[in-house]
């Protein structure tokens, strides 16, 4: 039953309605595509745990409405998140123009010091783009992203678009630059951290937790 | 539940209790964690895709232990143990500052809520309650669910359409069926049903345009979970208030978000029950929902109303368990009234709430039958006139408090008693054989009483009344005050009607007040102590959170049973033993026999058998034995000249001899009835 691990990352999957953000989370959790994939109502939770620079990191991973009606609702889900995933969708420019909008709604609403990972999905499309790789990733490089092109369809670089983005958090954990303490980092320190002792009560909360993914 | 979660849940309450006594930032360390277990919980809870029911269980659980955590406070100065670990703690301030600091977050939140309403992005505070980034969500989920619903509206043209969650997109598709729908059954219940998220589903897919996840499955789909997380945000709350008291939080939150909250009990009404149970225990919050509650069938209302009665009760009543010898009620049938009396007010009201035992002195007879007959003849010496408690109304069939029934000195021990066994009575599902006035109905549900309910008591003056209201008084002369004389055992009394009434004319613009006040006057002050004294006895066995469920019409029902007995449904739920079939002579004959009985013998005919003159609401099919639903049974016994039928009252069962004849049949059966129909031995 127990699963242990040594960080806890809030993440949330943000961007346009349809841009595929539920199959990029189905296709990281069970490695597989969703076919007949309907409109996320508010928000949909998904888990797993990754091994990253030898640390275990469970992800829990909030993926939210993209559609317009949500937005109150999602914005909610925004506070307490360590990383995100903004992502539009490389065969429509619509949802590569509100990228702006999206990107200062995480800034503002999540920690300042969250983690965000641009992800031009659907690159299976490549027939039907409408946004270049190179337009896309000077506009990560001015708000200081990392990015990818992802394909939720088969699965390229969706399990490394996630992992690259906890491997951020991690390092900044370990520079100092983001302290897993302070309240809202969406952090939490798991049952195999090192810093177990001093979280005795942690500790069966945890467990908790577990039973309850 | 399952015991085994219980268990793990009582042990790490244990274990946090212990451990959150230790030290005071251990105290608020575990405050906070369990705060974020529960905030993650709650928004994986408020996830489509999770389960709802272990989601909901975990969630609540988490709330559970932190509430209890959070009374304890750091450390409470009644546990002992405290000593041992850290002397210098001061728990209330503590408290205090816990409190404030969540003052200080609601204040944050009104206003955040009153800035995401106009869309503009807002600041979050330090999120040092976890729990209030739950809230908040909960928040924006109602708010967001508010807009569905006014935008639905916009968009349909009917309130029908509405209530059948009708997607506008698919109006084409589904509109036909769901009307035919609701002109067959437009019971509301009927309404929570429709439509399934799989026939959305393949709307959808036909109509094949871009899909919209449509507002009324938002909020049908979300209903549930949404309300679970309510009844943990009112748990917090209660948390932080002394017991008792709704916290004016809670009270905002529930005004703020009244037509969502309005739209879930339409929809779904158990879900009062489910998850706002809290609103029976809030008159204020309560009413907002009222109309909508009593808008559910009679039927369900009893189901829930029996359900949550009984709800921590260890047994069923219906249940035979060997009867403790202390725990019987021993009464004299001679001074049935006295000796009960006395009984009653020395037994606990919680072993009376799990079962009663009555025995007649001098008499052997035990059981639900003996039970039955308690409470039937008990209920007649109520209104004995001999004891002035009760008056006839002016046509004799109902009752009601007697004003004037102070010259029995105990009388308000007597009412109290009244209510107590009115109580037991509708606790036990037993039916009492008293009718009540509308208005004395009225008071036991705490409805106020109108002008018309004068007519129960003086229908003259209720006449007299209307006349004033219906006309324009101002120029007959009446002389109307504000007063009343009223005859207290031949003693005229003037009793003014409001502070310096005899000085106050009626004119035409107050007169609506003065017949309010009239009414008020007749039905309810006049006998105010003796109505205090039968509902402080009522509701030692029945809330009245609970009781308010009914109307007037439906809690006369629930007490007194069907007035007439209807032999076709009799026949109908008879059945027959040791011999007996439905199509044999003596069967057939004891049936014509039973038609030619008047109304009063068949009344016997049933007292005799199952120990009650009423039938239950429902018919011959509820008809109550010792262990459950106990039908009508007749029994064949042999034969012999001069041989009566007897009866098990326990069991419904009469015991029919083979009578050779009609005419023996029936002379036997009412010299039975007219003898025996009372009192117990051992045939």
């Amino acid at each position: 039953m127990s699963e242990t691990y040594d960080f806890l990352f809030k993440f949330l999957v943000i961007g346009s309605a349809g841009t595929g953000k539920s199959c990029l989370l189905h296709q990281f959790i069970e490695n597989k595509f969703k076919q007949d994939s309907n409109h996320t109502i508010g928000v949909e939770f998904g888990s797993r745990i990754v091994n990253v620079g030898g640390k275990s990191v469970k992800l829990q991973i909030w993926d939210t409405a993209g559609q317009e009606r949500f937005r109150s609702v999602t914005r909610s889900y925004y506070r307490g998140a360590a990383g995100a995933l903004l992502v539009y969708d490389i065969a429509s420019r619509e949802t590569y123009n509100s990228l702006t909008n999206w990107l200062t709604d995480a800034r503002t609403l999540a920690s300042p010091n969250i983690i965000i990972i641009l992800c031009g999905n659907k690159k299976d499309l490549e027939a039907e783009r409408e946004v270049t790789f190179l337009e896309a990733s000077r506009f990560a490089q001015e708000n200081e992203l990392m990015f990818l092109e992802t394909s939720a369809l088969t699965g390229e670089n969706v399990e490394e678009a996630f992992l690259k983005c906890a491997r951020t958090i991690l390092n900044k954990i370990d520079s100092g630059e983001l302290d897993p303490e302070r309240m809202g980092s969406g952090i939490q320190y798991g049952e195999a951290s090192p810093r177990h002792a001093k979280h005795m009560h942690g500790t069966q909360l945890q467990n908790r937790q577990q039973c309850n993914c | 539940m399952t015991q085994n979660e219980e268990i793990r849940e009582n042990m790490l309450r244990q274990v946090l209790e212990h451990l959150s006594q230790q030290n005071e930032s251990q105290y608020h360390k575990i405050l906070t964690s369990l705060a974020e277990v529960a905030t993650t919980n709650g928004h994986k809870l408020l996830s489509l895709s999770s389960s709802y029911e272990a989601q909901m269980k975990s969630l609540l659980r988490i709330v559970r232990i932190f509430c209890h955590v959070f009374r304890l406070g750091p450390s409470s100065p009644s546990n002992g143990n405290d000593m041992g670990y850290n002397g210098n703690k001061t728990p209330r301030n503590q408290v205090f500052k816990v409190r404030k600091v969540y003052d200080v977050f609601r204040k944050i939140d009104v206003k955040e809520m009153n800035v995401t309403k106009h869309a503009i992005i807002y600041h979050t505070p330090s999120s040092q309650d976890p729990l209030e980034l739950l809230w908040h969500s909960l928040d924006e989920w109602l708010v967001l669910i508010a807009a569905e619903l006014t935008q639905n509206k916009e968009t349909s043209t009917n309130i029908a359409c509405l209530l059948l969650k009708q997607n506008p997109v698919n109006q084409q598709d589904i509109s036909l069926a769901h009307h035919s729908d609701f002109g067959e059954d437009g019971s509301p219940e009927h309404l929570s049903v429709l439509p399934s998220t799989g026939h959305f589903a393949s709307c959808e897919a036909a109509v094949n345009q871009e899909a919209v996840a449509d507002g009324q499955d938002v909020i049908s789909m979300t209903a549930n979970r949404l309300s679970a997380v309510i009844q943990a945000f009112y748990m917090c709350c209660s948390c932080q208030m002394p017991p008792g008291m709704t916290s004016p939080r809670f009270i905002e939150f529930v005004c703020n978000h009244d037509e969502v909250l309005k739209c879930f009990v339409t929809r779904n009404p158990k879900i009062i029950f489910d998850h706002f149970h809290f609103l029976l225990e809030c008159p204020e919050l309560m009413s907002r929902f009222m109309h909508i509650i009593k808008a559910q069938p009679f039927k369900e209302r009893c189901e829930w109303f029996y359900e949550h009665l009984h709800a921590g009760q260890p047994d069923s009543d219906m249940v035979h368990r060997p009867v403790n010898e202390n725990d019987i009620l021993l009464v004299h049938r001679d001074s049935i009234f006295r000796s009960s009396c006395e009984v009653v007010f020395k037994s606990n009201c919680e072993k009376l709430k799990q079962g009663i035992a009555v025995r007649f002195q001098g008499e052997e007879g035990m059981g639900q039958g003996v039970v039955r007959e308690w409470f039937d003849i008990l209920s007649s010496e109520i209104i004995n006139p001999d004891y002035a408690l009760f008056t006839q109304s002016a046509d004799g069939t109902t009752f009601q408090p007697n004003s004037n029934s102070s010259v029995n000195p105990d009388h308000l021990n007597y009412f109290r008693f009244a209510g107590e066994i009115l109580g037991l009575a509708l606790y036990h599902r037993q039916l009492v054989n008293i009718y009540f006035t509308s208005s004395f109905y009225k008071h036991i549900l705490g409805i106020p009483v109108n002008y018309q309910d004068v007519a129960s008591i003086d229908p003259e003056y209720a006449k007299n009344l209307q006349w004033i209201l219906d006309n324009d008084i101002s120029d007959l002369g009446l002389e109307l005050t504000f007063s009343v004389e009223t005859d207290v055992f031949g003693a005229m009394e003037e009793v003014p009607l409001k502070p310096g009434g005899a000085s106050i004319l009626v004119t035409q613009e107050n007169k609506a007040e003065y017949v309010q006040l009239v009414t008020e006057l007749r039905m309810t002050r006049a006998i105010q102590p003796q109505i205090n004294g039968f509902l402080q006895g009522f509701h030692m066995f029945i809330p009245p959170s609970l009781i308010q469920l009914f109307d007037e019409f439906e809690l006369e029902l629930l007490l007194s049973g069907m007035p007439e007995i209807d032999v076709t449904d009799w026949m109908k739920n008879t059945e027959y033993t040791s011999g007996y079939e439905r199509d044999d002579p003596v069967i057939q004959w004891f049936w014509e026999v039973v038609q030619e009985l008047t109304q009063e013998e068949r009344v016997l005919l049933l007292q005799f058998v199952t120990g009650s003159s009423r039938v239950p609401h429902g018919g011959f099919a509820y008809i109550m034995g010792g262990s459950g639903l106990q039908n009508f049974t007749i029994a064949a016994v042999p034969y012999t000249p001069n041989l009566l039928p007897t009866s098990s009252t326990c069991i419904n069962m009469l015991k029919l001899p083979e009578y050779p004849s009609k005419e023996i049949l029936k002379d036997r059966l009412l010299v039975a009835l007219h003898c025996g129909s009372y009192g117990y031995t051992m045939a």
